[in-house]
């Protein structure tokens, strides 16, 4: 069974924003040919890079300081054999957002979630934060991603690289548990897929 | 093209969330805000639609966001959550029964054709491509205090805004034989999606602009 490694756009962030580890550059050179990158998060990413603290008053160098940065990410993830792919739109992935709905509207799975791993989850998991968050911005939509990924690959053992303890921890209980999603009478989950962290590898 | 479907952002539920909240904590602004969008329902009654996309970044933001109350070093109990949960949840029902009384529908992506269009390698598209001057000139022109939190984050399409732009643009395609307006609060995302339309920025290739479409505020 070959793995497929789905980074998430958080990861790639950090490369983009040069924080990268050694940790992060090992994991890519040990994982050539494994890790893609679908277009969702792709776009995601972008939209994080090129819509998001634009300087209106200096534009034109500050989008060429951040499209230097992109070609640079870009590079790294060419040496790295990161490939990209596009969303096959077939029926099951068109699917996508009733999915990401039924997810981010599942309060009793996340109640079950908090009761079971109370006392684990502490505050200091977000440091500098004043708000608890679950499937926020575009969370469920990835995840979704991720699960129709796996449901069309299911040859391949299909890992879902994040960067968030809490987000493993909250996505690996839905898969483990097959949480049944509302309105979504014939969801299967699958079972090749799992989330880990970077220190995982 | 005698029909017309309005398709709402999701600051449009925010400002239907805020018609339930004691007056007197609202601003003016925000109060103006929420007669426009009675008014928006009140004369478009069975000609608005909800996007899933719209309905999925209102999700994220009022279900899955929760503010801490109290103590900083407050542990998160399943109780705390339940309590917050059901005060969502009362808060939605509101928004729900208000569209089912001003008889809102639905959009469901997987009931789209695409006609060769990928949705999001069109929303990466869009959001590689340069800001031309004119627009970046346009953008900065804008009153600060109506678009605060825009110019203090310097955001354009960021977040969801690239996928429901490109989203749009598929639906009016598809509808092709009526007028489809999208109407946000967010003057930025107007005044970048108009654009974007009128000028037809060549930002994917073989990508043919709606018509039909038209991007306004509230």
């Amino acid at each position: 069974m070959d793995m497929k490694i789905i980074i998430d756009s958080s990861i790639l962030g950090d490369v983009f924003f040069n924080k990268k580890s050694k940790k992060l550059d090992y994991f890519f050179k040990n994982n050539r040919n494994n890790i893609i990158l679908p277009d969702f998060i792709l776009s995601e990413l972008h939209s994080n890079i090129f819509h998001k603290k634009i300087d209106f008053d200096n534009y034109n160098q500050w989008f060429k300081l951040r499209w230097s940065a992109y070609e640079k990410l870009l590079f790294f993830l060419s040496i790295n054999n990161v490939e990209i792919i596009y969303m096959d739109l077939n029926s099951e992935m068109l699917k996508i957002f009733n999915i990401a709905n039924a997810i981010s509207s599942m309060d009793k799975k996340i109640s079950l979630f908090i009761k079971e791993n109370e006392g684990k989850l502490k505050y200091n998991y977000f440091k500098n934060a004043s708000v608890f968050k679950f499937f926020n911005y575009t969370s469920s939509i990835m995840f979704s991603y991720v699960i129709l990924y796996s449901l069309s690959n299911p040859d391949s053992e299909v890992v879902f690289l994040v960067r968030h303890h809490i987000l493993k921890k909250l996505e690996n209980y839905f898969i483990e548990n097959k949480i049944k999603m509302v309105g979504l009478d014939n969801f299967i989950w699958p079972d090749n897929l799992k989330v880990k962290l970077l220190s995982d590898f | 093209m005698s029909d017309k479907i309005i398709l709402i952002d999701t600051n449009i539920l925010f400002n239907i969330l805020n018609r339930f909240r004691n007056r007197e904590s609202l601003s003016k602004y925000e109060l103006s805000k929420i007669i426009k969008t009675d008014k928006l329902f009140k004369n478009n009654v069975g000609r608005i639609k909800i996007p899933d996309v719209v309905i999925n970044e209102f999700y994220a933001n009022f279900f899955n966001t929760m503010n801490i109350l109290g103590s900083r070093k407050k542990f998160l109990k399943e109780n705390d959550y339940r309590v917050w949960m059901n005060l969502q949840y009362s808060a939605w029902s509101q928004i729900v029964a208000f569209v089912m009384t001003n008889k809102v529908g639905s959009v469901k992506f997987d009931s789209f054709k695409f006609y060769g269009y990928n949705l999001f390698a069109l929303a990466t598209s869009i959001t590689e491509y340069e800001i031309p001057k004119k627009l970046i000139d346009e953008l900065s022109t804008i009153s600060a205090k109506d678009d605060y939190a825009n110019v203090k984050s310097g955001k354009l399409f960021d977040g969801m805004d690239s996928i429901i732009l490109s989203y749009i643009f598929i639906y009016s395609l598809e509808n092709s034989g009526k007028k489809v307006e999208f109407v946000t609060g967010d003057n930025y995302f107007k005044l970048g999606g108009n654009y974007f339309i009128k000028n037809k920025l060549p930002v994917m290739k073989n990508f043919k602009y709606p018509t039909n479409l038209k991007i306004r505020g509230l």
